[in-house]
C-alpha cells in the first residue's frame, strides 16, 4: 500500500512516500536553525515556513509516480495549531488533486508506532513517548487500542532540556546541547525529582531547582561548572523517566517496552532503557525518534492492516 | 471551471465560475477558514457535478489580512495546481476588494493598523496605515461579473514564496 505521509505538527516539514516498510521517497526540512535566534520555535514564522516547503514539496512530488497512492496521511493533532494547518490544507489539496482518501493521524499515536518501522511490535507494550511538548506513558493493548496512563502535568522533558540549556547559556535545542556537555562533565549535584507512584510526570519544580542552582552561583559570581550541571540535570531526567516506565512495565507486564519522541534521541536515555528493559525495548532509529512522516506512514499502514 | 478563493478577509469567499458567468459560491463568515476550506472545496464541486480534475485554472488572493488567511488559500490551491497541472493565478486581497475601481482601500491589520492599498491606473500600492474601518467587499458585484474580478489576477510563479504579510509577528510579550 503506497501512501503519501506528512507531518507539520511543529517545525519540522516532513513529506514521505512509503510503501510496505520503505520509504520509497523521503522530503524533509527542519527550521530549527531558522528558529535559533529566537531561542525557541515562533509558531507564525513556523507556519510561514511550512507555507513554502509545502510548495517546495508540491512541485517535487509532481516529478514522482504517484498513479497507485492509497491514500494520503496527515497529523492531525496535537500541536502547534498555525503548522497543522498548513499540513492538513497541503493534505487536503493532494487528496484531492490524487483522487484518494485524507486521513488524519495522531501524532502521538504515531511517536508510538514509529517503533513498528523497524520492529515487529508485541502486544501489550507500554510506550513512553518523551519529546519537546509531550511526557507520556502509554500502555499499547493493541494497533486499535491504546490507553494514556499517564502525562505531564506542566513541562515536557524536552522543554526542561532547552529551558536548562537556554539558562546555561548553551543554544537551541537543548537535548543535544546538554548531552554534548554532559559527556566533560560528573554526576556531582544532587538534584532531585519527587516520585510518587503514579503515571504522572511533574518536571517544573525540578526545572527551577536546576536553574536557582545556576542563578545562587551567578548572584555569587562564582564559576558555573556547566559540564557537572548538564551531567547531573541529565542523569536526573533520564533515570526518572526510566524509573516511572519500569513502574507501568510492573504494572502491566507487557511484552515489549517503546521508547519515541525527540528526547529518544539522546544517547543517555537509549541506554538506561536498553540496560533496564534487555531484549523487550524496543527503540527507533534516531531518524524515527524526532518528528517525521515515517512515523505518520507507519500509523496510517498499521490501522488500514497493511503494514 | 474556474475557481475563486479569498480566505484573507473576515468571510470564506469561494465561487465557480464557467463560462464568464459565476455557476455557484459560498460566502461564509468563519474565523477557522483552513478547517472549513477543503469540506468547503469539495462541497461546491459536488454540488454541481464538478470534481477537482474539472478546475483548470484557480484564482487565488494571498493577502494581506489575516497571517493565518494569506497562506491557507494559496497552499491548498497551489498543491492542487503543482499535482493535476492546473493554472494558478493570485492577487492581493486589497485589489480584490476594489474590483478593479480606483480607489483607496483599508483592512484591518490589528494593533489599532489597517493595510492599506491605493488602486490608480490598473496598480496597487500597499502600505500600513493608521487604523481606518475595514472596506466594504462588494461581492454582489464579483459575483455578477466574475470576468471583471478575474482580470485583476495575473499568474503566479510557482517558484516563488511570495505572500503579502506586509508585517512581522509580534514575538514574546506585549
Amino acid at each position: 500500500m503506497k501512501i503519501i505521509a506528512i507531518e507539520s505538527s511543529h517545525d519540522d516539514t516532513s513529506v514521505v512516500i512509503y510503501e510496505n516498510r520503505k520509504i520509497l521517497k523521503d522530503f524533509s526540512y527542519s527550521q530549527t536553525d531558522f528558529h535559533k535566534m529566537y531561542g525557541g520555535t515562533v509558531p507564525e514564522f513556523a507556519s510561514r515556513k511550512h507555507a513554502e516547503k509545502f510548495n517546495e514539496i508540491g512541485r517535487l512530488l509532481k516529478e514522482e509516480d504517484l498513479s497507485d497512492v492509497d491514500h494520503i496521511a496527515f497529523t492531525s493533532e496535537p500541536g502547534l495549531i498555525g503548522s497543522l494547518h498548513m499540513g492538513r490544507l497541503f493534505a487536503y489539496g493532494l487528496g484531492y488533486a490524487l483522487n484518494v482518501p485524507v486521513k488524519p493521524i495522531n501524532h502521538m499515536h504515531a511517536h508510538i508506532f514509529a517503533a513498528a518501522f523497524e520492529h515487529d511490535i508485541q502486544y501489550p507494550s507500554i510506550a513512553l513517548i518523551a519529546s519537546g511538548g509531550h511526557t507520556q506513558l502509554w500502555n499499547v493493548k493493541s494497533v486499535d487500542d491504546i490507553e494514556l496512563l499517564g502525562e505531564t502535568s506542566d513541562d515536557a522533558a524536552g522543554e526542561v532540556f532547552d529551558k536548562v540549556a537556554r539558562k546555561l547559556k548553551l543554544g537551541f535545542p537543548g537535548g543535544p546541547r546538554i548531552q554534548e556537555c554532559a559527556w566533560d562533565g560528573e554526576d556531582s549535584i544532587n538534584f532531585k525529582i519527587p516520585f510518587n507512584k503514579n503515571f504522572n510526570f511533574s518536571f517544573s519544580g525540578f526545572k527551577t531547582q536546576v536553574i536557582n542552582y545556576i542563578h545562587n552561583l551567578e548572584q555569587k559570581s562564582l564559576p558555573i561548572p556547566t559540564p557537572d550541571i548538564c551531567r547531573s540535570f541529565q542523569d536526573t531526567i533520564v533515570n526518572h523517566l526510566v524509573k516511572k516506565t519500569k513502574l507501568a512495565v510492573e504494572k502491566y507486564n507487557p511484552k515489549n517496552i517503546i521508547l519515541g519522541g525527540g528526547v529518544a534521541a539522546n544517547e543517555v536515555l537509549r541506554t538506561a532503557f536498553e540496560l533496564e528493559f534487555g531484549k523487550k525495548a524496543l527503540i527507533p532509529s534516531k531518524k524515527y525518534t524526532t518528528d517525521n512522516a515515517a512515523m505518520i506512514a507507519v500509523r496510517s499502514a498499521l490501522k488500514e492492516k497493511s503494514l | 471551471m474556474k475557481l475563486i478563493i479569498d480566505t484573507c478577509l473576515e468571510n470564506l469567499f469561494i465561487a465557480l465560475v464557467n463560462n464568464n458567468k459565476t455557476v455557484d459560491y459560498f460566502l461564509v463568515k468563519e474565523k477557522k477558514k483552513a478547517d472549513l476550506l477543503p469540506s468547503l472545496f469539495k462541497k461546491l464541486l459536488d454540488n454541481n457535478g464538478a470534481s477537482t480534475k474539472d478546475i483548470k485554472e484557480f484564482y487565488v488572493t494571498k493577502g494581506p489580512g489575516s497571517f493565518m488567511g494569506a497562506r491557507t488559500a494559496i497552499t491548498f490551491a497551489r498543491t492542487i495546481c503543482h499535482i493535476q497541472g492546473s493554472k494558478l493565478f493570485t492577487t492581493d486581497t486589497l485589489t480584490f476588494i476594489s474590483c478593479g475601481n480606483p480607489g483607496t482601500y483599508y483592512i484591518d491589520a490589528k494593533s489599532n493598523q489597517s493595510y492599506q492599498g491605493v488602486y490608480k491606473d490598473n496598480k496597487i500600492n500597499l502600505s500600513i496605515t493608521k487604523f481606518h474601518s475595514d472596506s466594504k467587499v462588494d461581492y454582489e458585484y464579483i459575483v455578477n461579473n466574475p470576468e471583471k474580478c478575474l482580470a485583476l489576477f495575473s499568474e503566479d510563479n510557482p517558484i516563488s514564496n511570495d505572500i503579502y504579510y506586509l508585517k512581522e509577528p509580534r514575538i514574546g510579550g506585549k
